[in-house]
């Protein structure tokens, strides 16, 4: 049955688009009404940036610019995420360089020690991992892919290093919160990130 | 449809394109298994450049292998993969 499930998300700050870490919780919350209160979402992709309302369907679509997967008890669900031509009407106020200046960082990682009220643990991690990309190249890096093999919690401090640097335009992090590695990110260099211009002529 | 999963079993050569075929398309991936033939390139069979790293990424943790970024343009089908593959590994 046809069952249309779409996240109202405003936009942050000065932003045009949606992003990794306002998906995520949201997408959460979904999984948690759907499939109960134990439900996380331990993977997602997005393909490409957001710039309208997104429809959420736990049906194979062709048309999908993001992908994720529900981990509930022993079962994994598959989800995908589609563009809808609803506007996003909402803005809220956000300044994550709160964030960034609180971040220590050295070759290769950055941490925050400390949670900082009105950030959430994904908010931490994308901007932390935007601080270590600076590192490899100053211009703006997507955030495209997040896997959880533990659930992100409000546990300090969190730390994100670079895994692998390939070619200059990608990277994979890992994730370690309190000491522990809980998973994995990926964070592609602007220019790369859609199909057009996939690392020619690389490839 | 599932997720890559960064704990990938460590595969052991000779490489084959089925092998690489299954590391492909048993991941999340905009690749379309019927156009991934052994010689159509990655960017053909729909893969954009997400797919691509996450491949390279696999493929290092499966054989245990650094493929060095000026070696990339060497891999961009699954023949070339296995040619580049089977002539580094033990």
């Amino acid at each position: 049955m046809y069952e249309e499930l779409i996240l109202d998300l405003p936009f942050k700050g000065d932003r045009d688009y949606l992003r990794l870490a306002d998906i995520l919780p949201a997408l959460i919350e979904l999984a948690r009404d759907r499939f109960g209160p134990q439900a996380d979402v331990d993977s997602l992709t997005i393909r490409r940036p957001f710039r309208r309302g997104i429809q959420v369907s736990f049906e194979p679509s062709v048309a999908f610019s993001g992908s994720f997967r529900v981990r509930h008890g022993r079962e994994n669900t598959p989800g995908w995420l589609l563009e809808t031509e609803r506007p996003v009407t909402r803005r809220i106020r956000f300044d994550s360089s709160l964030l960034s200046a609180v971040a220590v960082s050295g070759p290769g990682f950055a941490q925050i020690l400390e949670p900082l009220p009105g950030f959430t643990a994904f908010d931490v991690v994308v901007t932390l991992m935007k601080q270590v990309a600076a590192q490899v190249n100053r211009r703006h890096w997507w955030m495209c892919q997040l896997n959880l093999e533990t659930p992100l919690t409000g546990v300090f401090p969190v730390e994100v290093r670079i895994r692998q640097n390939l070619n200059g335009q990608f990277l994979l992090f890992d994730i370690v919160q309190a000491g522990t590695a809980i998973g994995s990110a990926r964070g592609i260099l602007e220019g790369v990130s859609s199909q057009e211009a996939i690392i020619v002529p690389v490839i | 449809m599932s997720q890559l999963s960064d704990s990938i079993p460590r595969l052991t050569p000779p490489v084959s394109t089925d092998q690489l075929r299954e590391l492909i398309t048993g991941n999340d991936t905009m690749i379309d298994p019927k156009k991934l033939k052994d010689t159509v390139s990655f960017l053909d069979a729909g893969a954009d450049s997400l797919d691509f790293f996450n491949l390279i990424v696999a493929i290092q943790e499966a054989y245990g292998i650094t493929i060095p970024d000026s070696d990339l343009s060497q891999v961009n089908t699954l023949d070339k993969l296995a040619r580049y593959l089977n002539a580094r590994l033990p």
